[in-house]
């Protein structure tokens, strides 16, 4: 499995345009196994639906992930491995974010892509863990939280197809771009 | 629902006939450039009982055919792939041959992955007359653990396939239904087994059904 790794740093670095790559791997956990910071935080929250937690294995780190349905929302809170609040994620329509914007994220992914389609749209928030959690499902301050959004996009480049993972600014700047490695199909093509 | 589809079946159709036995799989998959694969298969035929359902049942264990193919595949999109292939059969002292063209779609969902796949093949060769195929297959596949399928995790997979053949003039359908249990030992190592079962001349005076007892082996290499 280390040489795996390795294989897909080795061969991320060789292309600049993805330098970087998203391998995840996602268990589900009960809230024993969770850090118990994490559950503490959520605790004081009022989510009506059951919270499903995901233990999140990636390249660099280990991270902790609430499912949840909020007021007919669905949100997506992550913590890292010590149960520090990391960012909360919403999914969001592509009609939601503001007609500038979207112009701008376009642009963003023609220069990117010659053929894209948008999989999921989700608004993100990273800032202090009481702020955030308190403010759900609405946005929080804007003085008092970094809102971005994050998007996955199945796209076309030089490569070939593949799902990205990206984030852009609120005015729609292309701040991060992860090719994201996704299980093989071929059991369900031969 | 599968069994309840089999037991309707073998009730109503005593003078049916059935096969049974092992259908063992092995699939190699080459990733190339741009999104270029190759698929190399080999599948074979073990039968353990054959007959007709009135009759009492003969068991015996014989080698029945084997089957070898090459299919170039090239992704058109993220997830979706067209394919021309080749398949040679070997039946006894016959052999048989096989083109094929297909076209995949897999969506991904939260928490299952879903494939569609439109195959048409022709098959010439041997004592039997040309038969032309369109066929279509729904796939399940739903991780047991979780919302994504880890290394020796289980899974759980569904085919369901309706074929139509054409053979000497005469229109038939196949009815498929393959529920089957994996186990993802690598990233690009996994082992299936489960029952594959076929309802071969659906409508007929006299149909068929097998019953095939499958092991697949799926193991993928290269860029």
């Amino acid at each position: 499995m280390k040489v795996f790794f390795i294989l897909i740093l080795l061969f991320s670095s060789s292309i600049p345009l993805f330098s970087q790559v998203k391998y995840e791997k996602e268990h589900r956990v009960s809230a024993e196994k969770v850090p118990e910071a994490a559950t503490n935080a959520l605790e004081s929250r009022p989510f009506y639906s059951k919270v499903k937690w995901y233990r999140e294995e990636s390249l660099v780190a280990t991270t902790y992930e609430a499912k949840v349905r909020f007021q007919g929302k669905k949100l997506s809170i992550e913590f890292d491995s010590i149960g520090q609040l990391e960012d909360v994620e919403i999914i969001i329509k592509w009609s939601a974010i503001e007609d500038i914007v979207r112009t701008k994220i376009d642009q963003e992914l023609k220069g990117v892509f010659s053929k894209y389609r948008l999989v999921k749209i989700q608004r993100q928030w990273t800032g202090n863990t009481e702020i955030l959690l308190k403010s759900l499902p609405d946005d929080p301050p804007p003085d008092k939280a970094t809102k971005r959004y994050e998007i996955i996009v199945k796209g076309k480049s030089e490569i070939g197809w593949h799902w990205h993972e990206m984030t852009f600014s609120l005015t729609g700047e292309l701040l991060s771009n992860k090719r994201i490695i996704l299980r093989n199909t071929d059991n369900l093509e031969y | 629902m599968l069994i309840v589809f089999c037991l309707a079946s073998v009730t109503v159709i005593g003078q049916n006939s059935y096969r049974s036995g092992l259908l063992p799989t092995i699939n190699l998959n080459q990733k190339l450039k741009q999104g270029w694969r190759i698929n190399y298969q080999w599948q074979s035929r073990w039968i353990l009982a054959e007959g007709l359902f009135s009759e009492p049942a003969e068991t015996r264990w014989a080698y029945g055919l084997s089957d070898l193919s090459l299919v170039v595949s090239k992704k058109v999109q993220g997830n979706t792939g067209l394919a021309i292939g080749f398949l040679t059969r070997f039946v006894g002292d016959l052999q048989r041959f096989r083109l094929l063209q297909q076209y995949t779609s897999v969506e991904r969902f939260p928490a299952f992955r879903l494939g569609h796949r439109i195959r048409a093949d022709q098959t010439w060769g041997g004592e039997d007359a040309t038969t032309l195929r369109l066929r279509y297959r729904l796939s399940l596949d739903v991780p047991l653990n979780g919302n994504t399928t880890n290394p020796n995790e289980l899974y759980f997979k569904l085919n369901h396939e309706y074929l139509t053949a054409l053979e000497s003039k005469d229109l038939s359908m196949e009815i498929r239904m393959v529920p089957m249990l994996g186990l993802l030992l690598t990233d690009n190592n996994k082992l299936e087994t489960g029952l594959d079962y076929r309802f071969d001349k659906v409508g007929a005076p006299k149909s068929r059904h097998s019953f095939w007892w499958a092991v697949n082996w799926y193991y993928s290499f290269g860029k």
